[in-house]
């Protein structure tokens, strides 16, 4: 057909084709600020021409489909980039709460009770007899006990606080999972039918950034339209239209705190540990890492100081000239040694009890044991020999600290990352509002233009109809 | 680049965010004079700051139980001095009281005043500062000596660590210092020059003085080991000082803000972020949208 009612078909064509477009950047602009959207573009061609004379002659424009702009490179990168921002904010989240637990200068803080102690000593052995230096060491060592205790009890509620979060965090991530799942089947069935379901699409990698930010994952594409994710660490999270199982369990062996078990299809579980990353990876590291190790140290420092102590005060005589007594209660076991450092029964409320002589003869000038006692603030016992009980502690807070300064510089690192990645994903798929209002116009104008050629054909008709 | 809405704002209020933390960080430095408040601020810097808070107290235990050692040792040798000056009242009775024109009767009579003089230098020896007594040794809850002359105390001479790593002995044995231990028995002296003199006996008093000689020699040269400690003593006191103002400027280097550099972030912060909040004003004028 090459007559002149093929202008009118033309016209109608490129009517057709300017309304799409104009659509497609009016979508685009309705959507400038939603998070995750890429922007669209209607696919245009020239429609197959008809063969004629004198040659080839062009049938109008056809819409081939409706595309997306966006790049699979940096969306991968972009997701790796969260998980890695992710794991470093939930370490520094977790070690910042430690770190004000700590209450690194302030009164109660563990190394100026250790100070008190050491100096009450070295004061009963300027006065050994004196009741007011005996109160004095009693009243020091007891607050070294809760110092201890306090600090570990703090160390341990941050870490019993986290259970909350890390509930909150499986849930957020099953709900996405299980979404993703679904949407794999609404995209199967929608593209079946052959157009592309963009904004399904759009959802779906929002999910999975959303996942990436909290767990470590690789996304794959398979032929069906599917977006399968996988754990970093090893695991299937969704394949095809099924997501897997996370589950919350109870850790006996782990101070009773909360442990993430990802069901495999297998039938067996994978306990989630800090190389799941991403926040809830970072708060295990942090939980599991660096806090269990200050307490351990804190228990460890505990035990020993009692040890130390109460060797020393068991050869010593008190004012009654009775030795063989403990300063501390000597704890059981290193495991909460911290937790429980008290006063032993044989001395507390009981001054006289407190050994300052090492020869019960030399009653009650003999201040050898205190001054030996109090020379403990100088030998290396602690962190297996190597430290005194101050430099011990000055370490476990150093400890805390570098992890925490090392945690916020990556937090930064990556956040820079993360906004340049964003910044390219937003150049090939952000919308500007220029630009769609230039898409726009230009639809527009050819909306018009469309609707001249069909009035044009039908004039060069009404010439036709009206010959005579 | 293709610049895109999202990306445009998101980098703007990245900008403004960045702005407000860095002047936030820099004006808490200014604000408290403290630059390393907690360890992550920089966490080598903070275990500094911890030893040498550590030095410190150890400085100041130090510090405490020097005071304490120059109480009891400036009380010893006081009583010292005056023990020495009873030897010597002692020795010029005797000179006196060996002359031929002395009588039975004036020996008697000095021999009182020997008497005197035991009592007084039995109260010295007894010597009790803040309930114990100075020369008693360890055992210092009970008198030195007692009526007879005997020594209750033992030979103990308690230390304290006047500085790091530097004990003193801050208590003279009674037993060395006015008893047989130290060679002379001082009140058995006085004893024997009062006896001497009861008996009129002028070869016993001659034959005193040479013992009075001894005992004056021992507690001199006890007063000068108490004053040789004393100066000891004051000599770590002075070099803890020193340490401890060397240790207290390390610490305010290590840990103090520089403010005179802070001031300059400060205001460098402060501009920075002017900048950025001027900027969003800026970009976000030149809009098509209002012009179509």
């Amino acid at each position: 057909m090459n007559g002149t009612y093929s202008i009118l078909q033309i016209g109608w064509s490129g009517m057709v084709a300017g309304r799409l477009a104009g659509n497609v950047a009016s979508h685009n602009v309705a959507n400038a600020a939603t998070p995750g959207y890429s922007r669209q573009r209607a696919e245009l061609a020239a429609r197959w021409p008809w063969p004629g004379v004198p040659g080839m002659i062009g049938t109008g424009v056809e819409v081939l489909g409706v595309g997306q702009l966006r790049d699979a490179l940096v969306e991968g990168r972009l997701r790796g980039a969260l998980a890695e921002q992710g794991f470093s904010s939930g370490m520094s989240q977790v070690l910042a709460t430690a770190q004000t637990a700590m209450g690194v200068g302030q009164d109660d803080a563990l190394q100026q009770a250790l100070g008190e102690f050491f100096s009450s000593l070295a004061d009963l052995a300027a006065d050994p007899a004196g009741a007011a230096a005996r109160q004095q060491v009693l009243a020091s060592a007891a607050r070294v006990g809760t110092a201890f205790s306090s600090l570990r009890g703090h160390l341990q509620e941050t870490r019993a606080g986290l259970d909350t979060q890390i509930d909150g965090l499986v849930n957020e991530v099953q709900q996405r999972l299980d979404e993703i799942a679904a949407l794999n089947k609404e995209i199967h069935l929608a593209e079946s039918a052959g157009a592309r379901a963009n904004d399904l699409r759009d959802r779906r990698q929002l999910f999975a950034n959303e996942v990436a930010e909290r767990l470590s994952v690789r996304a794959f594409s398979d032929d069906e339209g599917n977006l399968n994710l996988m754990l970093a660490a090893g695991g299937v999270l969704v394949e095809g239209q099924q997501a897997a199982e996370l589950n919350t369990v109870v850790d006996g062996s782990n101070d009773g705190l909360l442990a993430v078990d990802l069901q495999l299809a297998s039938g067996a579980s994978r306990r989630l540990d800090a190389s799941a990353g991403g926040l809830l990876g970072g708060l295990l590291a942090a939980r599991d890492g660096q806090l269990r190790d200050a307490v351990d140290g804190l228990d460890q420092l505990a035990f020993d100081l009692a040890g130390q102590v109460n060797t020393l005060h068991q050869a010593g005589f008190g004012l009654d000239g009775v030795s063989g007594r403990n300063l501390f209660a000597p704890p059981g076991t290193v495991e909460g040694a911290a937790a429980a450092l008290t006063l032993d029964a044989a001395v507390a409320g009981n001054p006289d009890a407190l050994a300052a002589a090492q020869d019960a003869t030399a009653l009650p000038g003999d201040n050898r044991v205190a001054l030996a006692l109090a020379d403990l603030a100088t030998t290396s016992f602690a962190g297996a020999g190597t430290r005194t009980p101050v430099q011990q502690v000055v370490a476990l807070e150093e400890a805390l600290g570098s992890a925490l300064a090392g945690a916020e510089r990556d937090v930064e690192l990556h956040a820079a990352r993360i906004s340049q990645l964003t910044a390219l994903r937003e150049s090939v798929s952000g919308v500007s509002l220029e630009e769609e209002m230039i898409e726009l116009t230009k639809a527009q104008r050819a909306f018009e233009a469309a609707s001249k050629v069909i009035q044009a054909g039908d004039e060069m008709l009404e010439t036709i109809l009206s010959l005579r | 680049m293709r610049v895109s809405e999202q990306q445009l704002f998101g980098q703007l209020a990245r900008a403004v965010a960045a702005g407000w933390a860095r002047l936030a960080r820099v004006q808490r430095q200014v604000a408290t004079g403290v630059r390393v408040a907690s360890p992550a601020d920089d966490p080598v810097a903070a275990a500094r700051v911890g030893a040498l808070d550590e030095t410190l107290r150890r400085l100041d235990q130090a510090d405490a139980a020097a005071r304490s050692a120059t109480a009891s040792l400036e009380a010893s040798e006081a009583a010292l001095g005056e023990a020495n000056s009873l030897v010597i009242r002692a020795r010029e009775l005797a000179v006196q009281a060996a002359s031929e024109q002395y009588s039975a009767a004036d020996r008697a009579a000095v021999a009182d005043e020997v008497q005197a003089l035991r009592q007084q230098m039995l109260a010295l020896a007894n010597t009790e500062v803040g309930g114990s007594y100075l020369f008693a040794g360890a055992r210092n809850d009970q008198v030195a000596f007692d009526a007879a002359g005997n020594y209750q105390g033992d030979a103990n001479e308690p230390e304290l660590e006047v500085a790091p790593g530097l004990r003193v002995a801050v208590v003279l044995s009674g037993d060395r210092v006015f008893g047989a231990a130290g060679g002379t028995d001082v009140l058995a002296t006085l004893d024997n020059l009062q006896q001497a003199l009861n008996a009129d006996d002028t070869a016993a008093i001659q034959s005193s003085l040479d013992q009075l000689d001894a005992a004056g020699r021992q507690l001199v040269s006890a007063r000068a080991e108490a004053g040789a400690r004393l100066e000891l003593v004051a000599a770590a006191g002075g070099w803890c000082g020193r340490l401890r103002n060397g240790v207290l400027t390390d610490r305010g280097r290590v840990r103090d803000t520089d403010l005179a550099g802070a001031s300059m972030q400060l205001a460098l912060a402060q501009k920075a972020l002017e900048a950025a909040v001027a900027s969003v004003a800026k970009v976000v004028e030149p809009d098509l949208l209002g012009r179509l």
